[in-house]
């Protein structure tokens, strides 16, 4: 597993300030969070502006975690759902299927006590 | 003990990052949605030194925050910097218009905005430091003022009481003249609103009413002095007292301001003149005569009349009073006499108490 393909590990180091045991607290609490869940939901009932919130809110976690991968797919939606549209279904197929790589490879880091910063 | 700062943001990443930056050096606040912020304000305004606010939150979101900052004045005192995910131009235009100091996008890098928002402290405490250097100067130089003022006016009284300490043998005159003078002018400014007479121009006519017999000095004491009535060639004399007076002030001109200089020159040259037109030096009618020299001139009238004089015994006051409303001593605007007779209660108890 390339883990610089989900984070972007140097400005992850850079804003928490080379403290690994802070990044890796919201990092592993990240699976446990709703937001995704209820994004999808929200999405599902076509509701933009309860959307937009959340996406927002998650845009926010994600970036600052620097998950890059899942991050380039929020940003997308969140501008779609800020002009009061809805994402179209292949986007949001996107966005599941990064959240889902994300968050086994943060399990895997868990699993395995994987170091990330130099 | 440290300053504080206060860190609004409802993501619990957002807040530690902030926290992490800053906790070396400075007590932190947290809060995790608007209502908790302004508590949190409120309670620490005079230890905070910025507060960093997200926009978008639950309850009450970081725009209504500012907007009760700006409401209360806070957001001049207290420098505010939204760190936000929100990139819309208008937001952030609409945010600056309400007080912000700064914006920072997230994420952000930690090193940036340490030194960014570390500048902002740093500017609102030199525009602080700036703002009481300021007040304490303004105060200096407004005590230098009312000094100075205090004694151009002693300045004046004393000029004006060494010429009437020739014929009088007190300095009473003038603060009366003075005194009465203010009286009028007040009750002309309550009585005519329209008419524009400031606050400022009643001081400057008050302060220089005390001039108006200066060209006194220049009557020779055979004259001015004399105790029976005065022949035609004397009473010319006399009466150039208003004409010398201009002259002496002339020499003063480039010691006042030009303002004031004017005033007193109208005062001086025209408080014997007459609403009718036979007053001298110039025979002014009606409203071509100075308001100041027309408030000064009826003043003059009735302290003559109420003072023993050394050609004359002292009328009382009602005997003035009837004289001056009968024009027996010449005629005044009705504008005038109304405040006369508005005042003239106020006028005997000045005079009275000022013997």
């Amino acid at each position: 597993m390339d883990i610089n393909e989900f984070i972007e590990l140097e400005s992850a180091q850079e804003r928490f300030m080379n403290n690994e045991d802070l990044y890796k607290k919201f990092l592993l609490q990240f699976p446990d969070r709703t937001l995704y869940p209820d994004l999808k939901k929200s999405l599902e009932s076509e509701d933009i502006s309860g959307s937009f919130e959340i996406a927002h809110s998650m845009k926010g976690v994600v970036l600052n975690l620097s998950l890059n991968r899942l991050g380039k797919k929020i940003c997308e939606i969140v501008e779609i759902l800020r002009k009061d549209a809805l994402p179209d279904a292949s986007l949001q197929k996107e966005l599941s299927d990064a959240y889902e790589d994300t968050i086994k490879n943060i399990n895997y880091i868990k699993d395995n006590n994987i170091k990330l910063f130099n | 003990m440290k300053k504080k700062i206060l860190i609004v943001d409802d993501e619990a990443i957002n807040r530690e990052l902030l926290k992490q930056i800053f906790e070396s050096d400075y007590d932190i606040v947290m809060a995790n949605e608007g209502r908790e912020a302004i508590e949190a304000i409120n309670k620490y305004k005079n230890d905070l030194v910025i507060i960093l606010l997200d926009l978008m939150m639950p309850v009450i979101n970081g725009y209504q925050v500012l907007q009760v900052l700006n409401a209360n004045d806070t957001i001049k005192n207290i420098p505010v910097i939204l760190i936000t995910a929100n990139t819309d131009m208008k937001i952030a235009l609409s945010c600056y218009s309400l007080g912000v100091a700064d914006i920072i996008n997230k994420p952000f890098v930690a090193q940036i905005v340490r030194q960014r928002i570390l500048n902002t402290i740093e500017m609102y405490k030199d525009k602080h430091k700036l703002k009481t250097l300021l007040a304490q100067s303004t105060q200096k130089l407004t005590e230098k003022e009312q000094q100075l003022e205090l004694f151009y006016d002693n300045l004046i009284d004393a000029i004006s009481n060494l010429v009437e300490f020739r014929d009088m043998n007190s300095g009473m005159h003038i603060k009366r003249v003075k005194g009465l003078t203010q009286i009028l002018a007040k009750s002309y400014q309550k009585l005519y609103p329209d008419d524009g007479l400031t606050d400022d121009e009643v001081n400057n006519i008050v302060r220089t009413s005390a001039l108006h017999d200066i060209g006194k000095i220049s009557i020779p004491d055979n004259i001015l002095l004399k105790p029976g009535k005065l022949d035609n060639n004397e009473w010319e004399i006399m009466k150039s007292h208003t004409t010398r007076g201009c002259e002496i002030l002339t020499m003063l001109e480039n010691v006042q301001d030009s303002h004031q200089y004017k005033t007193a020159y109208d005062i001086v040259r025209h408080h014997h003149e007459r609403y009718d037109g036979n007053g001298y030096p110039d025979g002014l009618k009606g409203d071509e005569i100075p308001l100041s020299a027309q408030l000064v001139s009826i003043v003059d009238v009735y302290d003559a009349l109420v003072s023993d004089r050394i050609y004359k015994k002292a009328y009382n006051k009602d005997q003035a009073y009837d004289m001056i409303i009968k024009g027996e001593c010449g005629v005044f605007s009705d504008k005038l006499i109304k405040c006369f007779e508005y005042t003239k209660k106020v006028i005997e108890l000045f005079s009275n108490t000022h013997q």
